[in-house]
């Protein structure tokens, strides 16, 4: 089924663009390339992607600004591709809409793992979904029920928001930001404290009904996501 | 002596005047009357002359009026009416003499004020300028020797110069601190003791002291600026260089990745597995010298932000697949461990690496134990191992970039972690330092200062 995705791969660098190019379409994918911001943009709209490996760094745009564009029409997932030292970039490309990230220069395998899960989660699509089942967790979103194995887990209604947000994400990483305007409210983008705080408390509530802590998982500097043990 | 001679040409000529206005209007005026036209020439020479040429000027003025006008044509003042005028015109001498001298002084003062005031304005324009105070220097001793009437004038700073070779010396005083001295060639006797040269000495005191302090100021600007651009331009270069070695490292890496896809032949995918390994090391290796020489280069800059320390110890050790799943770390952490401010990705970085270095030297099979606990004002991560330990003298030297201790050179690495270890944790405010462990082994603690506003993290 995802064998036949298409999948734009945008990076200025052509020897970088052939290799990802000939790695894709080796692992089964159908794959169109550009080279630019503005090229990228064009051929999105020719072939529609079913998703989109994007440099964060090209010479006619940055990152950030190809996701907004991007989303305003395409619910594809993207993946960027950075170096380390892009890491506010990164942030903001995540914050513009983009879905996960993967630091150059990285192996083929970890390359695939993220295609195959992003590509996996976007066919999944449980937005329409009001119970959510995880990690032997049962998160009814109508009810703000959350039942483990053993029982219920009492959350608070913040604690329920944050699991709610991350759990609906699915698996995409969101940023401090992101999760402090869904759950606080736009004018609380900035109280990191407040966030790590109430993660804490989440995860010890949800070890002592013996999940595991990574169930949500730091992405350092970054933010959070949910681990559905895929990637 | 000119002008002695000339104020008694002046009595005579006045009294000439007035004797030839007299003589035209005496037909048509009683002579008695016409001592005013004296006492007018009197006023004009005194205001203009002073009081003695004044006095001088009455004197003659009675004598012509009594012999000219008033008969019989006599010298003498014999008559209590002439008795009087003379006193009058004594007494109007005097007056006139006064207030003009009052007036003069007055000029004279307002003159030398705006002198003070223009001297002031050109001072302070001359710092103003941007002029250096050592450049300026010159300028301001010529304005301040012409204000006080020298012909030339040097500023020595300092302490008192040695024995001055002529001309007098102006103390520069601000608040009773000395600040230099003014030397004047050519300056009249007395006037540094006038409340004029106090003020003078003053205001180039505080002028000069307010120079320094710009030239002070201008100085760490200018050296600010220069530490900014040469950071800025450190980064760009660092990074340009990160990315010129990256790139070409991440082409091969993807492009042997591709060929391993391929399911090649035996020989071939332990040849394609050999360049994916090596440039995995490499490009960790190139991430190690980059990041030391940020350090070095002092260009690190933590970009601070509320963590939770136990956050950042799972997030490093699950960044280490080869250890963790291995299964060797163990990791306990407190039950009430405060939040820090610190940059989280260089801390994770640091303990990272410290969980490294300890699997690497802990004999196989030994655990490796992370303890996370709050208290003296740090969180402290403590990571234990089993090796060998340190030996004393070395137990700073480990943390020198490349230094490996004797006996380790089959361990694999760079040389490089406990040193950026150590400057990503002092970047960050933190002490990392090492100790034997009770029961052997080596324990390396981070101590991470808890900021005073941290909440506390309630489980």
């Amino acid at each position: 089924m995802t064998d036949s995705a298409r999948i734009l791969v945008i990076d200025d660098e052509r020897p970088i663009r052939r290799a990802l190019e000939m790695t894709l379409s080796r692992a089964g994918y159908r794959v169109d390339v550009a080279a630019t911001a503005a090229e990228a943009l064009t051929q999105a709209a020719l072939q529609p992607p079913d998703m989109v490996v994007l440099d964060l760094m090209l010479p006619d745009g940055d990152g950030a600004e190809v996701c907004r564009e991007l989303r305003e029409w395409s619910s594809a997932p993207v993946l960027l591709v950075s170096v380390v030292e892009d890491e506010a970039e990164k942030v903001r490309a995540l914050d513009a809409g983009a879905d996960d990230y993967i630091t150059k220069p990285f192996g083929v395998d970890e390359l695939l793992a993220r295609v195959r899960a992003l590509l996996r989660r976007s066919s999944r699509d449980e937005r329409g979904a009001s119970v959510i089942a995880l990690h032997g967790l049962t998160i009814d979103l109508p009810r703000r029920r959350v039942t483990a194995a053993d029982g219920e887990v009492h959350l608070t209604p913040t604690e329920f928001d944050l699991l709610k947000a991350l759990v609906v994400a699915d698996g995409r990483v969101l940023t401090h930001r992101m999760l402090l305007r869904t759950v606080w409210g736009p004018g609380y983008a900035d109280e990191s404290q407040v966030l790590r705080v109430h993660t804490a408390r989440l995860r010890d509530k949800l070890e002592a009904h013996g999940l595991p802590r990574d169930l949500i998982e730091t992405v350092t500097g970054v933010g959070y996501r949910v681990n559905r043990g895929e990637a | 002596m000119r002008d002695r001679s000339l104020a008694a040409a002046a009595c005579l000529v006045s009294v000439a005047v007035c004797s030839g206005i007299v003589a035209l209007i005496t037909p048509a005026v009683p002579a008695r009357a016409t001592g005013v036209v004296y006492l007018l020439g009197v006023l004009a020479v005194s205001s203009l002359f002073g009081l003695t040429a004044g006095l001088v000027a009455s004197g003659l003025s009675v004598v012509a009026l009594n012999f000219l006008f008033i008969s019989p044509h006599s010298f003498m003042v014999d008559r209590s009416g002439e008795l009087l005028s003379l006193l009058a015109f004594a007494a109007a001498a005097a007056i006139g003499s006064e207030l003009a001298a009052r007036v003069r002084r007055q000029g004279a003062e307002a003159t030398q004020r705006a002198g003070e005031a223009e001297l002031g304005e050109r001072l302070a324009t001359l710092v103003a300028a941007g002029a250096d105070l050592e450049s300026a220097l010159p300028a301001v001793a010529r304005q301040a020797a012409r204000a006080l009437g020298a012909s030339e004038g040097v500023i020595h700073l300092g302490a008192p110069a040695p024995a001055s070779r002529a001309g007098q010396t102006l103390t520069l005083e601000v608040a009773g601190a000395r600040v230099g001295e003014l030397r004047l060639i050519g300056c009249p006797p007395g006037a540094l003791e006038t409340p004029a040269a106090d003020r003078i000495g003053r205001a180039v005191g505080s002028l000069i002291l307010l120079a320094r302090e710009r030239d002070r100021h201008v100085a760490e600007r200018v050296e600010a600026e220069a530490l900014r651009r040469s950071n800025a331009l450190k980064t760009v270069l660092l990074r340009a260089v990160s990315h010129d070695l990256r790139s070409p490292l991440m082409a091969i890496m993807t492009a042997a990745g591709a060929l391993a896809l391929e399911h090649p032949a035996d020989g071939d995918a332990e040849l394609v597995q050999t360049v994916l390994d090596q440039s995995d090391r490499m490009n960790r290796l190139i991430g190690d010298l980059l990041d030391l020489s940020r350090m070095q280069g002092g260009v690190l800059a933590p970009n601070r932000d509320w963590c939770d320390p136990a956050d950042i110890v799972r997030a490093a050790v699950a960044g280490l697949p080869g250890v963790r799943d291995g299964g060797r770390v163990r990791v306990e952490i407190a039950a009430e461990v405060p939040l820090v401010r610190v940059d989280p990705r260089q801390l994770e970085r640091v303990i990272a690496n410290l969980v490294d270095n300890a699997a690497k030297f802990s004999p196989a099979g030994e655990p490796v134990e992370v303890a996370v606990a709050a208290g003296g004002g740090v969180v402290s991560v403590a990571v234990r191992d089993r090796g060998p330990g340190v030996p004393e003298d070395e137990r700073e030297q480990i943390f020198e970039p490349f230094h490996r201790l004797a006996g380790t050179a089959a361990t694999p690495g760079s040389g490089l972690g406990l040193a950026i270890a150590r400057g990503l944790a002092e970047a960050n405010g933190c002490r990392l330092e090492l100790a034997p462990a009770a029961g052997g082994g080596t324990v390396f603690t981070l101590s991470i200062p808890i900021a005073q506003t941290a909440l506390r993290r309630v489980s």
